[in-house]
């Protein structure tokens, strides 16, 4: 399946809203996207990822770098309503305690206002 | 007992091939869940190793995925073979490092890691000038 990828900027935070799959071959397009917010100012970034049923290694490459390049930007990155098998994947990688992993939209915006 | 077999060669693009055959195969059969998301991950990570890392740059190969039901909805095995060059992943990768600290983190490496986790029993086996991995994944595993 494909990714979708829907922008919505709100204060200073631009929320995506992800839907598909996260793998192999669609994670270079969120990876573009993450750059094109990043090279703009003060830089909030909030995936939601209600809408992913499956994320790859390759989708996860873009996650952490995504998390690592925001230290440079207050560390104004979230991640919210995350599916239960992702969160597995996210659980066993030891990720889920190094990324602000929320339930909800509000959440995220509260953590990286 | 089911069982289904696909090959691609070598190529970037024919990976999505393999995913979509997977995907149609646990549909048709009526997988889902988390026992199917394990499969396509397992599948996906190995194979695509395989087709980036495994051959000599310029050479052609094929990559074969075979998909056995062993136990209805319970248990089912992946054999993965290609002909590139001799690699144990399950050995040779690099080994990932769940507590690492995200500055201390490389971008890649958790694939191989994640499907050593994901399933049941992994195992590798070199055989005339095939590399082939085994990978059981039941509805306990992980």
């Amino acid at each position: 399946m494909a990714l979708g990828i829907e922008k919505h900027v709100s204060n200073g935070v631009t929320t995506l809203k992800l839907t598909g799959d996260l793998d192999t071959a669609t994670a270079g397009q969120l990876e573009s996207t993450v750059k094109e917010i990043i090279a703009g100012e003060r830089p909030g970034i909030v995936f939601d990822m209600g809408g992913i049923s499956y994320v790859s290694s390759f989708g996860l490459r873009v996650i952490v770098y995504t998390s690592k390049a925001m230290r440079a930007h207050g560390d104004r990155f979230a991640m919210h309503s995350i599916q239960q098998d992702v969160m597995e994947i996210l659980n066993i990688s030891g990720l889920n305690r190094l990324l602000k992993v929320v339930e909800t939209q509000d959440d995220a915006i509260a953590l990286i206002d | 007992m089911t069982a289904a077999e696909k090959s691609i060669s070598n190529s970037i693009e024919k990976l999505e091939e393999l995913v979509s055959w997977l995907t149609q195969w646990l549909s048709d059969h009526e997988v889902s869940g988390s026992i199917a998301y394990k499969l396509r991950f397992a599948m996906e990570e190995i194979t695509t190793n395989a087709v980036y890392y495994g051959f000599p740059t310029g050479t052609s190969g094929t990559v074969t995925v075979r998909i056995h039901e062993e136990v209805r909805h319970e248990k089912y095995r992946l054999d993965i073979l290609d002909d590139g060059e001799a690699f144990n992943p399950l050995e040779e990768a690099p080994e990932a490092d769940p507590t690492l600290e995200l500055d201390d983190r490389e971008l890649g490496g958790l694939g191989v890691f994640l499907v050593k986790n994901l399933s049941e029993d992994c195992s590798y086996k070199r055989e005339n000038g095939w590399n082939h991995l085994t990978i059981v994944i039941d509805a306990e595993s992980a």
